[in-house]
């Protein structure tokens, strides 16, 4: 029990790292950063984050043709990805947009249809239900006037990450997720660095350059490190269900820090979004429940001749083969958030 | 150099190293590095 609740805690601290990413980027909007400089800062500092740790303890990487991969998708997808995120936040308020980048895991759901990884059943369908009114509501029932091209930006970005975590399912797979990150982030770094100083440079106020630095460290390396820790504890379908308050969070910080505010029909349609994310994850809990404990310490899983299914990383792994994994939902934010 | 840029450089380097050590700290107690279902004996580079 103790494990469990230390697992929960850590993952909740993700959460919150994660959730407090959209608010370091208005901030560093707020200092005059444009947004190519902020992102190729902000890889830039994760991905040294990152290699430097896997350098200090020579930690092993996995298979280099992931690692290549993995740089592959950090510059053609989540590159993209990231640049609509915090372009929409240029535009929309950061708890809307946030809201409706949550649409993912239902996309990622829709896309395992399509490309046959899964089946359709009254659960999913319900929950698709549930995450498209959500987003109806999100968008449509705000008091004033809303723009479009940021609300379309965000959802662009859900899709581009569904497209990343489905196109992940392999790279993922045999590489070490610190490495997985580390070269995602360092793919994401080349592509933005070169848009950059192609131009105008990289250019930033010392104010702006803490920011980014905060969204490095706090919103993308802490996090990561952190839902890998819980979800060793909790195992995946704990932990995913756990990383549905993010986008709560972000609401709750964007009230306090940006006073934010969202009508009570946008309220409904965050509350129906992440009805839909619990739904599709309570199937895999109670599988889990049923079958799956835990993973335990690191050596006792290189042991298991059967490791679960879904790892943290890419909802590959919960969309893919064996299907009795993780929802989509926040495995794949692990690896994949840099 | 104002207070406030003294500061603000502070937590530009200060968070960061200390965000490295705690997941280095993370990774050693708990795994961190690695994850359910990956074998690095198994797929070493």
């Amino acid at each position: 029990m103790h494990r469990e609740r230390e697992g929960l805690f850590l993952c909740l601290i993700s959460a919150a790292g994660f959730a407090a990413m959209p608010i370091f980027g208005r901030k560093a909007f707020e200092a005059g950063v444009e947004l190519t400089p902020m992102l190729a800062l902000r890889f830039l500092i994760a991905a040294g984050m990152l290699w430097v740790l896997i350098g200090l303890r020579r930690r092993p990487l996995g298979s280099l043709r992931g690692v290549a991969l993995g740089g592959l998708l950090g510059l053609c997808g989540y590159s993209v990805q990231a640049g609509l995120y915090f372009g929409s936040i240029q535009r929309i308020d950061v708890s809307l947009a946030s809201l409706i980048l949550y649409t993912y895991p239902a996309l990622v759901t829709v896309a395992a249809f399509a490309l046959g990884r899964e089946r359709a059943s009254r659960r999913k369908l319900a929950a698709l239900a549930l995450a498209s009114g959500g987003v109806a509501l999100v968008v449509g029932g705000g008091t004033g006037t809303i723009d479009w091209l940021g609300a379309a930006m965000a959802f662009g970005c859900a899709i581009f990450y569904t497209g990343f975590i489905l196109g992940s399912d392999r790279a993922s797979e045999t590489t070490s997720p610190l490495a997985f990150a580390a070269s995602v982030a360092t793919g994401a770094a080349l592509g933005f660095t070169v848009v950059a100083l192609l131009s105008g440079g990289i250019h930033a106020s010392g104010e702006g350059v803490m920011w980014i630095a905060l969204i490095a460290s706090v919103s993308t390396v802490l996090p990561i490190a952190m839902f890998m820790a819980g979800l060793a504890r909790v195992g995946p379908s704990t932990a995913s269900i756990a990383s549905t308050v993010e986008p709560l969070m972000t609401v709750a910080l964007a009230f306090v820090v940006l006073g934010e505010t969202l009508g009570p029909l946008q309220l409904a349609g965050g509350a129906l979004v992440l009805a839909a994310v619990i739904l599709l994850q309570l199937r895999s809990k109670a599988r889990s429940a049923s079958g799956d404990s835990p993973p335990a310490r690191s050596s006792e899983r290189q042991g298991s001749s059967s490791p679960p299914a879904a790892s943290h990383a890419h909802v590959s792994a919960t969309v893919s083969r064996s299907g009795r994994g993780v929802s989509p939902a926040r495995a794949a934010r692990c690896a994949d958030i840099p | 150099m104002p207070d406030t840029d003294h500061m603000i450089t502070l937590i530009a380097i200060a968070v960061p190293l200390a965000v490295m050590g705690a997941v280095d700290a993370l990774a050693m107690k708990y795994g961190a590095d690695t994850r359910p279902g990956f074998d690095e004996r198994r797929h070493l580079s």
